[in-house]
């Protein structure tokens, strides 16, 4: 089975580590994916006009259905845009015509029902779990880590079907324990990482992330996994005000694929993260 | 006379151009004017980085790979589309081949080749395959500027003035080749200079030749033609002028124009037209001379410079003086070539807000032109913070540069510079203005006034899939208790801080109170309270759908 991989636009600069690490990841676990010009997912304009949204996040699904490939992305917000955009496009004809009709000018044109999946998706319903087992050379024995859901993957969950039971769902936990790491049962796992405020509302931006960094800590965990690209660049940002801070060294946010790739033996070049030894 | 000077003048004009340019890349800013570096300064960072790479034997090598696979050879074009490379090693190659070896073949071809003659081959036939390299690459450039979707919506007249421009001397240089093919005055000429024959019985054998074979004419004289003469000329032709000039069937693009001028060849020999065209066409290339460094041709001097600076350094270079210096000097290395804009994640939008500087390219055009001294009017320079703000900052540009541009950092300062001149990003002002409407009212305790009728607003709102099922809500404050702003801020009395209180507003008609209501611009859209509803009350994108609202009030779309 072959995938889009839609990296999603924050992956360019801030955390090209992401894709590097995903691409290294999935090819140990022989699933192809290929990368298309995909533009932006829609989610940051959809605070600004919902047309645009719609326009940016369907752009990508016409793109992918033109080469006849599944989406796989690696953060969910992305995940969240684009299963939104499916879902007012296949329930509203007004404006499937009007999103048609601006794409034809580019040549492109969607017929709707193109799959989308996000990482974890992908790991826990598309990939034999063996096969996933078998690939962890170096598990994770003996560490804690604190899953971060992100929500715009999670919610509203008849619309993504991420997890199905989405006040309590499991899928981060099944993933990150098959590199044989233990899952923290943290009570913020569900919570909003803050990002959407960032440029906003700093201070409750703030207040999101050192929160979820407080009570991870408090509750055990050696490093909290993130698969979203706004959830880690948050991630990112309040480690660096803990640092400023100089109160404690907070612990460390990693990506699930760098997770993965530390588990299956990648090298640093590959996962942005120490190899194992 | 005219000859001279016109390229006194276009010369004067381009190096004044050119050291204009050199102290601009070192004075001016890109983004908000910190006064951190003088421009002295900047030219001793520079001069220091050029340093470090003439000392260093690893980065001359560096430096030799990067001139030769990225700026001589265009591979990173390849790889990115043929067609285009195809093109601009057309134009590229040509041009140089014309610019070295024929515009300056008294430096050039006459040092290099002993035996140069601009008459002889191969030189007269490569001349021909440079001018033809250059006019196929002016036929695919306009080829896609008008057929390319995307580049038909930013192509403008300086792109087209360019291109037309580099025509123009490439149709005069054939157009007066071919001239002198059939040109009486130009075969005078040289047999003044070039023959020694006799005039009453030699000379006519060999106009005899001339015009059968490489098309001369006489006007009015009548040449006689028979096999001896021919024979005889053919050997005067061998004698005197087959070592310095080929037979110019070989110029085969003039040529073939020459046999399309015959039937004016009359017309255009008697009035010397020749001389015309000679003076269309260096007049042409001295236009081009003095229009350089105000032009698009900049980039003939930038771009390779860009290039190095990104093969060696990459996209992220160390000192802040030098990184301050290429921002202004990038902006000139830009070929409005519209490879940004075809790839931008956002570029799509256009349709939308139709608003241009959601376009990478036109935003580069504007930032350049306002650093050289062009500032905009308020209202296009508003629109240009809406178009900015679109960018998501996917650095997708400076990947697909040909260039090689660092054009997040440009977008990084123009931001910054535009948040201090009160032009941020669209979301951040509406939400602002929400703020200080709400703070008003509670300021002045407006009485809430219900109004009898319909309110459209909230009737849109209701038909509307994404918020169509508020008036369910029997405010059991769900939403509210699971709302994580709400937890932290743990506000939930005042008017306008929780979930419930924005539908209940909208039930009961109260669309201004919704709109300002500091809950809808505190929410972090993560969907919490929707997905506890038990009404089925898609809350976050009822609020998603008020913030469009107001975004359509201040912005028009």
């Amino acid at each position: 089975m072959k995938y889009a991989l839609f990296s999603g636009c924050r992956t360019g600069f801030d955390i090209p580590q992401h894709p590097k690490s995903a691409k290294a990841v999935l090819s140990r676990l022989n699933v192809k994916v290929e990368e298309l010009d995909f533009g932006c997912c829609g989610y940051p304009v959809k605070e600004k006009n919902l047309d645009a949204f719609l326009l940016l996040a369907i752009r990508n699904l016409a793109i992918a259905q033109t080469h006849h490939l599944p989406v796989l992305t690696l953060c969910k917000c992305c995940f969240g845009s684009l299963k939104q955009a499916e879902h007012y496009f296949q329930n509203d004809a007004e404006k499937r015509v009007m999103i048609n009709r601006i794409l034809e000018k580019e040549g492109l044109h969607y017929g709707g029902g193109v799959r989308v999946h996000h990482m974890l998706t992908l790991l826990d319903r598309e990939v034999d779990t063996g096969i996933i087992q078998r690939s962890i050379v170096h598990p994770l024995d003996g560490i804690k880590v604190a899953a971060s859901y992100g929500c715009h993957a999670l919610r509203p969950a008849t619309i993504t079907g991420f997890d199905d039971h989405p006040n309590a769902p499991t899928i981060f936990e099944r993933i990150i324990r098959l590199t044989g790491a233990e899952t923290v049962n943290w009570s913020k796992r569900l919570e909003c990482c803050g990002n959407p405020l960032l440029d906003k509302n700093s201070t409750l931006a703030r207040g999101f992330i050192l929160n979820k960094y407080e009570t991870a800590k408090q509750e055990g965990a050696d490093l909290i996994c993130t698969a979203c690209n706004y959830c880690h660049m948050q991630y990112e940002y309040g480690r660096d005000i803990i640092l400023k801070s100089g109160s404690t060294t907070p612990i460390p946010a990693v990506l699930l694929t760098q997770l993965l790739g530390r588990a299956m033996g990648l090298e640093k070049k590959l996962t942005g993260v120490e190899t194992a030894a | 006379m005219l000859y001279t000077w016109s390229f006194f003048i276009a010369s004067a004009i381009f190096l004044i151009g050119i050291i204009y340019r050199i102290i601009g890349f070192f004075r001016l800013t890109i983004g908000p004017d910190r006064a951190e570096f003088t421009t002295a300064d900047r030219i001793k960072a520079f001069l220091s980085g050029l340093l470090g790479i003439l000392v260093s034997p690893v980065r001359m090598f560096h430096l030799f790979k990067t001139v030769i696979l990225n700026v001589v050879l265009q591979l990173p074009l390849i790889r990115q589309d043929s067609l285009k490379w195809f093109m601009h090693i057309c134009i590229y190659w040509g041009f140089f081949g014309l610019f070295f070896f024929h515009a300056l073949e008294g430096y050039v071809s006459e040092v290099i080749f002993s035996n140069y003659m601009s008459t002889l081959n191969p030189f007269m036939f490569l001349r021909n395959i440079a001018g033809v390299m250059v006019m196929t690459g002016v036929g695919i450039a306009i080829y896609r500027r008008k057929t390319h979707f995307r580049l038909k919506q930013i192509s403008k007249h300086p792109d087209y003035l360019a291109i037309v421009l580099l025509a123009l001397i490439m149709i005069s240089g054939f157009g007066l080749e071919a001239a002198k093919i059939i040109s009486s005055g130009v075969f005078d000429d040289m047999v003044a200079e070039y023959g020694f024959m006799d005039y009453d019985e030699e000379l006519p054998a060999l106009k005899a030749v001339w015009q059968e074979e490489f098309n001369v004419h006489f006007p009015g004289e009548t040449i006689p033609v028979t096999p001896e003469i021919m024979e005889l000329g053919w050997m005067i032709n061998e004698d005197n002028c087959a070592a310095c000039h080929s037979n110019p069937r070989w110029a085969f693009v003039s040529y073939p124009v020459s046999i399309a001028m015959t039937p004016f060849a009359d017309f255009f020999n008697r009035n010397r037209l020749d001389l015309l065209l000679l003076n269309i066409h260096f007049l042409s290339c001295f236009i081009a001379l003095a229009y350089l460094p105000f032009s698009k041709f900049l980039h003939i001097l930038t771009t390779p410079i860009s290039l190095i600076i990104s093969g060696l350094a990459g996209q992220q270079i160390k000192r802040d003086e030098n990184k301050a210096s290429r921002r202004v000097f990038d902006l000139s290395a830009c070929i409005q070539c519209g490879t940004c804009t075809s790839h931008c994640a956002v570029g799509p939008l256009f349709e939308i807000f139709n608003n241009q500087w959601v376009f990478p390219s036109e935003r580069v055009t504007h930032i350049r032109e306002s650093a050289w001294g062009r500032p905009m009017d308020k209202e296009s320079r508003d629109a240009f913070s809406q178009g900015s703000f679109i960018c998501t900052m996917c650095n997708k540009c400076s990947q697909v540069c040909t260039a090689g541009m660092n054009l997040q950092d440009i977008w990084k300062e123009t931001r910054e510079q535009l948040a201090e001149e009160f032009l941020p990003d669209p979301v951040i002002r509406i939400r602002e203005l929400c703020n200080k409407n709400q703070s008003e009212k509670a300021g002045l305790k407006a009485p809430v006034v219900l109004k009898p009728g319909k309110n459209p607003v909230v009737e849109s709102l209701k038909k509307s899939l994404q918020a169509g099922a508020f008036s369910q809500c029997y405010t059991c404050l769900t939403c509210t208790s699971t709302c994580p702003v709400v937890d932290i801020t743990g506000e939930s009395n005042e008017l306008g801080s929780a979930p419930h209180q924005v539908i209940h507003a909208l039930i009961l008609g109260q669309t201004d109170l919704a709109k300002n209501a500091s809950i809808v611009w505190n929410c972090l859209t993560c969907y919490k309270c929707q997905e506890n509803c038990p009404q089925g009350v898609r809350i976050t994108d009822v609020f998603y759908q008020l913030k469009n609202m107001v975004h359509q009030q201040e912005f028009g779309i």
